[in-house]
């Protein structure tokens, strides 16, 4: 048993560090996450709140450019409270919404500015297409889910503080479906994350940031997560580590003037994660999290800024 | 198997997970860092400089800018690139394709000119935008053919295009760039 689990351990890291390699994009000024609202145990609902601080270290440019990390005068932080629930509508289907409040800040050494707004909203739909009836030492549990991010934030072009502080949102229609598999082995535990999607065109019309009218066809993009976690004694504290690299294929922007194509986008976000169940009594249970997300450690990256950011989460889970 | 050996097991994981980034180009390990200020040397241009040739960046062809409808050429001379405490400013000077070269003689472009600047790597433009306006001489006269842009801001470091148009009202006539590493 020992081997055994040494021996799956070690393949699955080894597995993380090959496909590490030739990461692939999250856009600018918006992070995203490949995993919607899901609820992957048993449960019947949850609900979660989590508040993050994320700076922005360095830009990307191509990717046989070096990336340029910014002065201590250039900052740019985002501070971001999130909700995500989910909720079982039957026993394999279940449906999840996401929602965020962003404050950015923007200064080059003085006259700092703010702006707070709300981000997008994140709709899905989930079914348990490998559920995990019967005890198997390697079957994982799946999910499948449609995701799909409606604009309520402000995008990019869109803006109209300096800086563009104001952007809180990719400022596109985006469907997303992807699946979910996770296995837990008594004290460890591993998942993976795939997901491909596509942002529908749209026309921004010409406004203060903004001379000219663009119609911007984002297309494609994909992204997968692969991670593992550890509770020491099989207790309520986990500890967990997840890579995910993400790609978005060049923006064609179409102006009065002229067509322009964006590069292509591609950042690997390094997780560290902990989680501890506070409780588990009376039909629920409650834990808090934290994680630490840096982009900065696996590359290479290409047109993205590069950020770190600290996380820390409440949820709370109902008992089927 | 107890928790004492798989706590280190997890430990060299992560030291593992480490050690990769130094061999997968980690842009932690591979980075340049921005200027923490601007060391270009600035040059202010006087009221008489500006009717003056001046050769500077961007204008190392016969005609960096090129408008074919109006027949015009450019050129672009930075005035001042943008610092920690300023943004910059960059003087513009129109002449005919045919009759005259970046010393002159400098001819008023019909249409208005505007300047943009966009990052196409990124799919976006800046905010505050630049301001371009007609140069003034010693005696507040607009020199023709010569503009000022002020007010020039790239938010972030990376490669830009600094757009100069010709307009017609909101309608754009045409359109020339240069590349700008900020």
């Amino acid at each position: 048993m020992k081997t055994r689990l040494l021996l799956v351990s070690l393949c699955f890291w080894s597995f993380t560090l090959v496909t590490a390699n030739p990461a692939l994009a999250a856009p600018c000024c918006s992070g995203s996450s490949a995993m919607p609202a899901l609820i992957t145990g048993d449960d019947a609902a949850q609900l979660s709140a989590a508040l993050s601080y994320g700076t922005v270290i360095g830009d990307a440019r191509d990717g046989d450019l070096t990336p340029i990390f910014r002065s201590s005068l250039h900052s740019e932080n985002t501070t971001a409270l999130r909700l995500d629930g989910a909720k079982l509508l039957s026993d394999r289907i279940q449906a999840g919404i996401g929602f965020s409040i962003l404050s950015r800040s923007f200064s080059e050494g003085r006259n700092p500015v703010y702006a707070t707004r709300a981000g997008d909203l994140d709709l899905n739909l989930g079914y348990e297409f490998l559920p995990e009836w019967n005890y198997s030492a390697w079957k994982p549990r799946g999910h499948l889910f449609l995701l799909t991010t409606l604009p309520t934030g402000r995008s990019i072009y869109e803006a109209r503080e300096p800086g563009l502080v104001d952007a809180t949102g990719k400022g596109f229609v985006r469907l997303s479906l992807g699946s979910v598999l996770i296995k837990r082995w008594n004290a460890w535990d591993a998942s993976l994350v795939a997901e491909i999607h596509h942002s529908f065109t749209r026309t921004f019309e010409a406004g203060i940031s903004n001379p000219q009218n663009q119609r911007i066809s984002a297309g494609w993009g994909t992204s997968f997560a692969i991670g593992g976690g550890y509770s020491p004694g099989a207790g309520d504290l986990r500890l967990g580590v997840r890579v995910q690299p993400s790609f978005a294929e060049p923006k064609k922007i179409t102006t009065p003037s002229s067509t322009f194509r964006s590069g292509r986008m591609q950042t690997i976000d390094t997780s560290f994660e902990a989680s501890y169940l506070l409780s588990d009594r009376g039909g629920g249970s409650w834990t808090t999290f934290a994680s630490y997300i840096d982009q900065t450690l696996l590359g290479p990256a290409a047109h993205s800024t590069l950020s770190r950011t600290f996380a820390l989460g409440l949820q709370h889970r109902w008992d089927r | 198997m107890k928790p004492s050996t798989l706590v280190p097991l997890f430990c060299i994981h992560l030291a593992i997970l480490f050690g990769a980034a130094g061999c997968i180009n980690s842009p932690l390990l591979n980075h340049a860092a921005a200027r923490e200020a601007s060391n270009e040397p600035q040059k202010n241009l006087s009221c008489s400089d500006l009717k003056l040739p001046n050769a500077e960046a961007g204008e190392n062809s016969a005609c960096p800018l090129f408008f074919p409808n109006a027949g015009l050429c450019a050129s672009l001379t930075w005035e001042k690139k943008q610092s920690e405490n300023e943004k910059g400013s960059f003087v513009i000077r129109f002449w005919d394709e045919k009759a005259g070269n970046a010393s002159g003689p400098y001819v008023e472009p019909n249409d208005t000119v505007f300047v943009e600047l966009l990052m196409i790597s990124m799919g976006h433009g800046t905010y505050p935008l630049p301001i371009t306006s007609p140069a003034l001489d010693c005696e507040n006269k607009a020199i023709p053919g010569v503009y000022r842009t002020k007010n020039v801001y790239f938010m972030m470091p990376g490669e830009w295009k600094v757009f100069v148009q010709l307009k017609h009202g909101n309608m754009i006539l045409e359109s020339s760039s240069l590349s700008h590493t900020q």
